[in-house]
């Protein structure tokens, strides 16, 4: 457990708006869409400063954990292991059990292709585990700002997403919204039924970047926003 | 929750898997597209051919008793790695420090039950659900929260910050407390459509 001292409070909640958020802002509306996947801890952007112990830690609390390709990979080891041991020990007590394999691995020279593209497709698939591996991976969760590396707080992707649709479904003129996460940026797909929309991309953006602001997510999400008609 | 040791030893174990995987895949593709040099390791040879043949005849059974008993001990270190995925990180049970007058033992399920009503206590939170994880030396409290669709999230923010955790670390009797906290949105209150 560290003994880092708790940082001091946020105090984003109530003051006025600083920090990466605000600095995104700004450029949201020039920036392309970022890749999600260096969301761990390399800045997003020129004007983000490195992040604090805290938002750190908030990150690598809620990295993928890799739990579906372990299994798989432990339950083919398991038969592997299993498999070789009936084979050496069933060859001790003088009934080898793999005959077959053994006359084909006789007959079957290195340079057979069938073999030579079975080891291609092990060497991909070894390098795509080693991918998995050292690839921190999407977080299942936005981690959230809160000050203080002994309080992690992250929020459901879908329900990050549906807030900052409401958000922008409040603005007046917006029948229905729809946020999407993805690409390093926040997509805002806003339905409207009124003819003259002079000013009301800007209204959402400026809805759902309040929003995003109260939320307060330690990776920023430049702002989309897609207006179409009913 | 699978905890962080769990996922460190999930991206070592895959890393190695991987690793072994290309090597050996990697030789084989250098050895039969004849990359090696060839008065030693022909392309043409079969797999298994004299020498080796010769090398698991002059060894006599040793040789099998170890792949065997390597390959038992790989099936044994898969099986850990395989059983790691289930394990939890709750404790069912904290002994916090022992002083002069005994132990003071926190059934875990109690402190969870206090800690939710403690929660959802604030009017925005719907549900909570907090498993305590770690040992009494550096515990720590895994938090699912539910909150209304409306709900002010700086509020709860706060009040989980200055309220409910203070009360955790009073209740075990620590400065230091690892909360991970997961939140989400309840699709309970639909969001009525604004009529324009």
């Amino acid at each position: 457990m560290s003994t880092v001292p708790p940082e001091p409070p946020d105090t984003r909640a109530s003051g006025p708006a600083t920090g990466p958020a605000t600095k995104a802002m700004d450029n949201s509306h020039d920036q392309p869409p970022r890749d999600e996947g260096t969301a761990s801890t390399t800045p997003r952007s020129d004007t983000v400063p490195i992040m604090s112990a805290a938002d750190r830690t908030a990150v690598h609390a809620f990295r993928p954990r890799r739990t579906l390709p372990s299994v798989i990979v432990s339950v083919l080891l398991i038969l592997f292991g299993v498999v070789v041991a009936i084979g050496a020990f069933s060859t001790l007590a003088g009934r080898p059990a793999y005959g077959p394999l053994l006359n084909w691995a006789s007959a079957t020279p290195w340079q057979n292709p069938p073999l030579l593209i079975g080891a291609a497709i092990a060497v991909l698939i070894g390098l795509w585990l080693i991918v998995l591996a050292l690839r921190p991976g999407r977080p299942s969760l936005v981690p959230l700002h809160t000050g203080d590396q002994e309080l992690v707080m992250g929020m459901r992707r879908r329900s990050f997403a549906r807030s900052l649709a409401q958000a922008a479904e409040a603005v007046s003129g917006i029948n229905r919204a729809k946020v999407r996460l993805g690409g390093g940026s926040a997509h805002v797909i806003a339905r409207t039924r009124l003819h003259d929309t002079r000013g009301l991309a800007e209204k959402v953006r400026h809805a759902v970047e309040t929003q995003m602001h109260v939320l307060g997510p330690i990776s920023s999400y430049p702002v989309r926003v897609d207006l179409r008609g009913e | 929750m699978i905890d962080r040791k769990t996922a460190r030893g999930n991206r070592l174990g895959l890393l190695v898997t991987g690793l072994t995987l290309v090597l050996l895949g990697l030789f084989t593709l250098i050895r039969g597209l004849g990359l090696l040099p060839q008065h030693f390791a022909p392309a043409g040879e079969p797999l298994v051919n004299g020498p080796v043949r010769q090398a698991f005849g002059a060894a006599g059974g040793w040789l099998w008793w170890v792949i065997g008993i390597l390959a038992v001990i790989l099936a044994l270190i898969a099986l850990r790695w395989l059983f790691a995925q289930g394990r939890g990180e709750a404790v069912h049970d904290m002994t916090l420090a022992t002083g002069p007058g005994g132990e003071t033992r926190v059934a875990s399920r109690g402190l969870a039950d206090a800690i939710t009503a403690d929660i959802t206590s604030h009017p925005g939170v719907l549900g909570a659900r907090a498993t305590l994880v770690g040992t009494c030396v550096h515990p720590g409290v895994r938090l699912r929260v539910l909150m209304e669709e409306h709900a002010p999230i700086n509020e709860i923010r706060a009040h989980l910050g200055d309220v409910a955790i203070p009360h955790i670390r009073e209740a075990l009797e620590t400065d230091h407390l690892r909360t991970v906290t997961r939140l989400k949105f309840s699709r309970k209150f639909a969001s009525r459509h604004r009529v324009a």
